[in-house]
């Protein structure tokens, strides 16, 4: 496994998913709302990238040059990776520190309660009620469309099948619930969180408890497509490609 | 009226119980040829001739051909008569029949080699083709074209295949075909060092227009490949005995190093063969290979009658007649519902696709699925195979079935078809 390629999954898979978590989980919003605030992780030979708290809203950006509230060095990929962890403490740069300290400096500050939050939203699996699997198997979908152009750019085993990829968009999807869109452009995968417009392929989960079911890894694909609650269509090699990448994802996100 | 699969889904459930993937490899819906999976079957209950019956009583006129093996039609009766008779007299014994003997010296003979060597399945030959062709020139690489396939061994796969490592795949070089520059180019930058040259006759892969060689593309990889002492290997596999007899390097010109050949050679029945020049006879002799049943007895006798039959009946003419006239007959239904349909391929062995405007195959799936769930068994992205059980009564029921799947195309799509 690549450190580098779990930084960037770390930062645009993982913490990237915080946009749909205060989307969809109105407590997190509230808390996402304490603060309006821009915090840089920068990681030397990694992800440089800004997370955007505004009005109750989070955006994971690559780092577009904009003055940031909060700056997070890393010397090196695996050292922001144990930061997400929580294995090590991040030492905020000093412009900003004060802010840094209420924003993120103790385990009840607006930062740590939502990663927190999510990361127990994402591993949970036992659940209350349908509304509590919905909102897990949201959140692990779209961290794990993120996770495959991370993985695809990033790990070398999984660069292969990236490069292979015929340009274009592929469209995943939760059947009428949410879809996210895989784009192969100049060399490298972009995820975005919205329906493809233009897709050349198509794969389609028919209810939740099949994309749940199919994440999570208790059930394997090929039932679901004998049963007709996996779809998938469109430029099948693409497919192909991307489930190559998709294997390599779960080793980056446990 | 179309078809309903409801025994086929139950018994895809079981299957998957018990089974990994249910129906796993190319047979099975994950392949990325049966497109969408509810429109196909995934059982057969029967066979004969060019037709199939899935467990719910649904006929198809089947042009996969089981991928291939299906060359005289299922169940002939003269293939399956020297089998049952071989059963008679043994099949897998203590020391090899000499029906053996007799189908190497006939199959030799036929294809213009020297020598033959059985095994059961294509990746057998091609992973010992690859074997002899580094022991014999002492050398690792190996020549591939692109979107090749010579099976699943770690050898032919990339790094990202599960099950694959890196260090599998460090000794291929990847070359475009019917590019005789490339070839030069890789052939300069490693040439210490290459074993072998291994390709199809032409390029059928999947998923892509299948191209046949340009006029002197193979007399130059000949040229090349006995200039820099790189094996010429030809995977026969899928053509082999559909576009000629005597191997389809005659049938394009030149004349291989060792030829592959497995489907067609017996019709159905287990067997593969790599023949080969004298000089790599003793190659073949000493790299160890073998297997359980390699010289099991039935499929040498069922291939036997199996050629005998084919040779008897002109059959490579059949099978280019029928398949001109299938593709021809689907060729003018689209043109005059303005559908782009693009056939290409040898005739024998044709390559459909519906032209799209976001190359996304979706209209071409859509009409594939339509010949299914009304009895036409092709796929979405594979060539398909005549047999010598296809009339021309079927054919025309053929086309007359694809042209309805085409009217619904059009109905469901007026706007992509407009005049």
């Amino acid at each position: 496994m690549s450190e580098r390629a779990k930084a960037f999954t770390n930062f645009f898979a993982a913490m990237g998913t915080l946009e749909k978590y205060v989307e969809l989980v109105p407590e997190a919003k509230e808390v996402a709302k304490k603060d309006n605030v821009t915090v840089r992780f920068k990681v030397t030979d990694g992800p440089d990238g800004i997370l955007v708290f505004q009005d109750g809203t989070v955006q994971a950006l690559e780092y577009d040059g904009r003055k940031a509230d909060i700056v997070i060095a890393c010397k090196t990929p695996e050292y922001f990776n144990q930061v997400v962890d929580g294995k090590v403490t991040p030492i905020p740069q000093l412009p900003g520190i004060l802010k840094a300290l209420k924003f993120m400096g103790k385990p009840e500050s607006p930062f740590n309660v939502l990663t927190k939050g999510m990361a127990d939203v994402l591993r949970r699996t036992e659940f209350k009620n349908e509304e509590e699997k919905k909102i897990t198997t949201i959140l692990s979908f779209y961290t794990m469309v993120a996770g495959v152009a991370q993985v695809g750019n990033h790990d070398e085993i999984a660069q292969h099948a990236m490069k292979r990829m015929v340009d274009g968009e592929v469209s995943v999807g939760i059947r009428d619930v949410c879809y996210a869109t895989l784009i192969k452009k100049d060399g490298k995968l972009v995820a975005v969180k919205q329906k493809s417009e233009r897709p050349r392929s198509f794969m389609t989960f028919g209810d939740i408890d099949t994309a749940y079911g199919l994440i999570s890894g208790q059930v394997d694909a090929m039932t679901c497509i004998s049963k007709g609650t996996l779809e998938t269509s469109g430029h099948m090699l693409m497919l192909d490609n991307v489930n190559k990448v998709l294997n390599r994802v779960p080793m980056y996100l446990k | 009226m179309t078809y309903t699969y409801n025994k086929n889904v139950q018994t895809m459930i079981r299957a998957g119980r018990v089974i990994p993937s249910g129906v796993y490899g190319h047979l099975g819906p994950a392949e990325g040829c049966m497109i969408p999976s509810s429109s196909y079957p995934f059982f057969a209950a029967k066979a004969k001739g060019a037709e199939i019956w899935d467990p719910d009583g649904n006929r198809f006129i089947d042009y996969m051909c089981a991928y291939g093996p299906n060359i005289q039609g299922y169940c002939d009766p003269d293939v399956d008569a020297a089998a049952i008779e071989q059963i008679k007299l043994g099949n897998c014994t203590t020391l090899p029949s000499t029906v053996m003997v007799d189908f190497a010296e006939y199959l030799t003979n036929l294809v213009h080699k020297d020598w033959a060597f059985f095994c059961k399945n294509g990746g057998d030959v091609t992973s010992f083709s690859i074997m002899i062709s580094r022991y014999y020139t002492g050398k690792k690489k190996i020549i591939f074209v692109k979107n090749y396939y010579h099976g699943v061994a770690p050898w032919t796969q990339h790094p990202d295949t599960p099950g694959t490592i890196e260090d599998d795949c460090k000794h291929g070089l990847y070359v475009k075909f019917n590019d005789i520059e490339d070839l030069k180019r890789t052939i300069e930058a490693n040439k210490d060092d290459i074993a072998c040259f291994i390709a199809t006759p032409y390029m059928h892969g999947n998923f892509v227009d299948n191209e046949l060689p340009e006029e002197g593309y193979w007399k130059q990889v000949r040229e090349l490949c006995t200039k820099y002492g790189i094996v010429m290997i030809i995977d026969d596999i899928r053509c082999g005995f559909r576009l000629s007899l005597e191997g389809s390097d005659r049938y394009f010109g030149f004349d291989a190093d060792l030829i592959t050949f497995c489907k067609a050679l017996a019709n159905g029945y287990n067997v593969s063969a790599l023949c080969g020049k004298e000089f790599l006879k003793g190659a073949a002799s000493t790299v160890p290979y073998t297997g359980s049943y390699w010289m099991s007895a039935v499929p040498f006798a069922a291939g036997l009658a199996n050629l005998k039959k084919l040779e008897a009946n002109n059959a490579c003419q059949h099978f280019f007649d029928m398949g001109t006239r299938l593709v021809t007959g689907l060729e003018k239904a689209a043109k005059q519902r303005n559908i782009p349909l693009v056939s290409s391929g040898h005739p024998a062995m044709f390559y459909l696709r519906i032209q799209d405007e976001l190359g996304n195959f979706r209209l071409h799936q859509e009409w594939v699925a339509e010949c299914v769930k009304r009895g036409v068994f092709i796929t979405n992205h594979h060539n398909h195979f005549i047999c010598m059980a296809m009339t021309p009564a079927i054919i025309d029921e053929t086309i007359a079935i694809c042209t309805e799947g085409m009217d619904v195309l059009v109905k469901n799509h007026p706007e992509e078809f407009k005049k």
